[in-house]
């Protein structure tokens, strides 16, 4: 780590979601998608949120891109407050504008992605164009250039997003966030539905990519395999809330939460001479809007006590650097 | 949970093209509407008549050498005034069908992606224009303003938006959550070029299908119309005030002439333009095969 500088800064974030048809006179019922999260992410580094599927993590990454209304917190970039739900602050206009510029996300599924009635020129253009990238004469040339770094022919800009596997879509929404030359992307499970080979192809084109540029990722997943080699820092994701963050290398090596050893558990070994128990989680994920009593893990944790079902645990350091939100540290 | 609509098996355009073509029904009538305009655009060139000559040595003559459909009450060229007549139908129609499309998208795209109060307010509206009968409602308003050409037109598109309005309106809720939109958002795009560029194109094929029928119902509504003496005034021809002379049951009796033709011709147009919308309907609907 060369720089130490923090280039994004997000603390206490929410996003609450009124859940259908309860209006009843009590008031809604609210789903807790994020539910007070904070954390920083350094230049130059690749942060990585794990979670099982409908723990937060996509919703986590549009609230800090500012495309759905935040329920509470704050998130800052650089120098700027992107919004500050309890100090009431928002980015002007032309100064979120320019920060679009800046943060890039890539998307989870990229069959949504990308509007089916435009072709890859429009695709790929549309960001260049309005934040005037290049020139007008060179925006096709552009294109293609950024095409060609995401591993795709020229010929592609005029195909339509039907026209292309999984694999080349997905290059195309790291394209489009590439092309207006962005210094933080929010990567969200951009090879959760590859099969096993091209997601490697993919992650190695995103880590040339960020090597190349200069680039800041945050980086989600489910799979925690996936990600613990070349993530820097990790957070784990469990219903809305980080119940561990740390270094990666160390996390991996000794988780601390249950919930991540039992996570990291499930990963394939790939040293055959290593020895692993493999830990089932008992249960399933409860709902986000009937979040448990208590520690919100302790329905399906095997050290659950009675201090668990009463007392929620917050973050607190257990080893330098290294926090987890568990009774037991 | 994201719909398979977004995922066309072939370029889209071609294959409703391939699927419109093969459809029997739908390239007839297409042809013969073609031909309608054809001959009403032509209509000064083909009539021998004004439409307005009255020859009162002739009234009620039936078909012959020198009139071929015969003549009205006041002894007008029935052929001539067929012609004249899908003039003014045919552009009330499309007229009509106009002012409901643009209403109809406006207000329906941007009520879909707001939602909240103002979808509420455009909603309520619509509701309350659907919730009279359609005729009942259009006849009381236009004898309230009173008949004409134009007053005409304008009654029958903005009683026909609420109905494309709801069609737009629902397919927005469920484009807006594709995850293209939050990436036009996270380009910086604003909401009206989100609106332009992303929403509009994907709405368009049902707004293209609707539309269409909706040409069709503004044909009739003129025609019921101008048949109470509502619409179209004479001596300007419709094909519904031709009708009216058909409220006499002397007429309806002794001079089919009078009111047969402009019968068959909106019969004609209107199913006509059902097949073409409903083959466009099933052309542009990938879950129907060709
Ligand atoms: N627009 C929305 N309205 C209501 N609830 C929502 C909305 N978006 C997400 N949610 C809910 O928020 C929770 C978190 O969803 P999210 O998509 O962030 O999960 P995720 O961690 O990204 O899961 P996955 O791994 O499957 O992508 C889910 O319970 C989901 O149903
Ligand atoms: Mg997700």
């Amino acid at each position: 780590m060369e720089e130490q500088s923090t280039l994004l800064k997000v603390s206490g974030l929410k996003k609450y979601f009124p859940v259908k048809g309860t209006q009843i006179i009590g008031g809604k019922r609210m789903l807790k998608a994020v539910d007070d999260v904070s954390f920083s992410v350094e230049k130059g580094s690749i942060m990585g949120v794990i979670g099982e599927s409908g723990c937060g993590k996509s919703t986590m990454g549009r609230t800090i891109l500012k495309l759905t209304e935040p329920s509470g917190g704050s998130v800052r970039y650089k120098d700027k407050i992107l919004f500050d739900v309890e100090g009431r602050q928002e980015i002007g206009k032309k100064e979120l504008l320019k920060t679009r510029k800046e943060i890039q996300m890539i998307f989870q599924d990229s069959y949504s992605a990308l509007d089916p009635r435009q072709n890859i020129l429009k695709v790929l253009s549309e960001g260049v164009v309005k934040h005037k990238v290049t020139d007008k004469g060179s925006v096709k040339d552009y294109c293609a250039h950024i095409l060609s770094l995401c591993g795709l022919e020229e010929s592609a800009l005029y195909r339509f997003p039907h026209e292309f596997s999984g694999g080349q879509r997905q290059r195309i929404g790291i394209a489009r966030a590439l092309a207006v030359g962005p210094e933080f992307i929010v990567c969200d499970e951009p090879t959760v539905a590859l099969d096993v080979s091209v997601q490697s192809q993919i992650l190695n084109l995103m880590l040339d990519l960020k090597e190349n540029m200069s680039l800041t990722y945050l980086f989600i997943s489910h799979n925690i395999g996936v990600v613990k080699h070349f993530c820097d820092k990790i957070a784990v994701m469990y219903l809305g809330r980080f119940v561990e963050t740390g270094n990666a290398y160390e996390l991996c090596r000794e988780p601390l939460h249950p919930y991540t050893q039992a996570l990291l558990s499930a990963v394939p070994i790939t040293n055959p001479w290593e020895k692993k128990k493999r830990i089932y989680l008992e249960g399933s994920i409860p709902e986000g809007s009937d979040i448990p009593k208590g520690c919100r893990f302790h329905t399906r944790c095997r050290h659950a006590q009675e201090r668990c079902r009463i007392e929620e645990p917050g973050l607190s350091e257990a080893a330098p650097g290294r926090f987890a939100a568990c009774h037991l540290y | 949970m994201k719909k398979d609509q977004n995922k066309p098996l072939e370029k889209s355009e071609h294959i409703a093209l391939y699927k419109f073509i093969h459809n029997k029904t739908a390239v007839i009538s297409a042809v013969i509407l073609f031909l309608l305009a054809a001959v009403s655009v032509l209509a000064p060139v083909l009539a021998s008549y004004g439409f307005d000559t009255t020859d009162l040595m002739n009234v009620r003559k039936a078909p012959g050498s020198l009139h071929i459909l015969g003549t009205d009450s006041v002894g007008r060229d029935v052929f001539t005034r067929i012609l004249y007549g899908g003039r003014v139908s045919i552009l009330v129609g499309i007229s009509a069908m106009l002012i409901q499309l643009f209403l109809g998208t406006l207000l329906g795209i941007a009520a879909g992606y707001y939602s909240g109060i103002l979808d509420m307010i455009f909603s309520r509206i619509a509701d309350a224009i659907m919730c009279f009968p359609f005729f009942v409602i259009a006849m009381s308003v236009v004898a309230v303003i009173g008949p004409g050409t134009f007053k005409l037109v304008f009654v029958i598109g903005f009683l026909m938006w609420p109905k494309l309005f709801r069609i737009v309106r629902t397919e927005v809720m469920e484009l807006k959550e594709n995850d293209y939109i939050a990436a036009a958002k996270a380009m910086g795009m604003s909401s009206g070029e989100i609106m332009i560029k992303h929403l509009l194109p994907n709405v368009m094929s049902p707004v293209l299908v609707s539309s269409t029928l909706s040409v069709a119902q503004g044909i009739i509504l003129e025609a019921s119309l101008s048949f109470l003496g509502l619409g179209v005034q004479p001596p300007l021809a419709s094909w519904g005030n031709m009708l009216s002379d058909a409220q006499s049951m002397s007429v309806l009796a002794n001079n089919w002439w009078m009111w047969v033709p402009p019968g068959i011709m909106v019969a004609l147009t209107v199913l006509a333009i059902n097949f073409v919308g409903e083959g466009l309907r099933d052309a542009l609907d990938p879950k129907v095969r060709g």
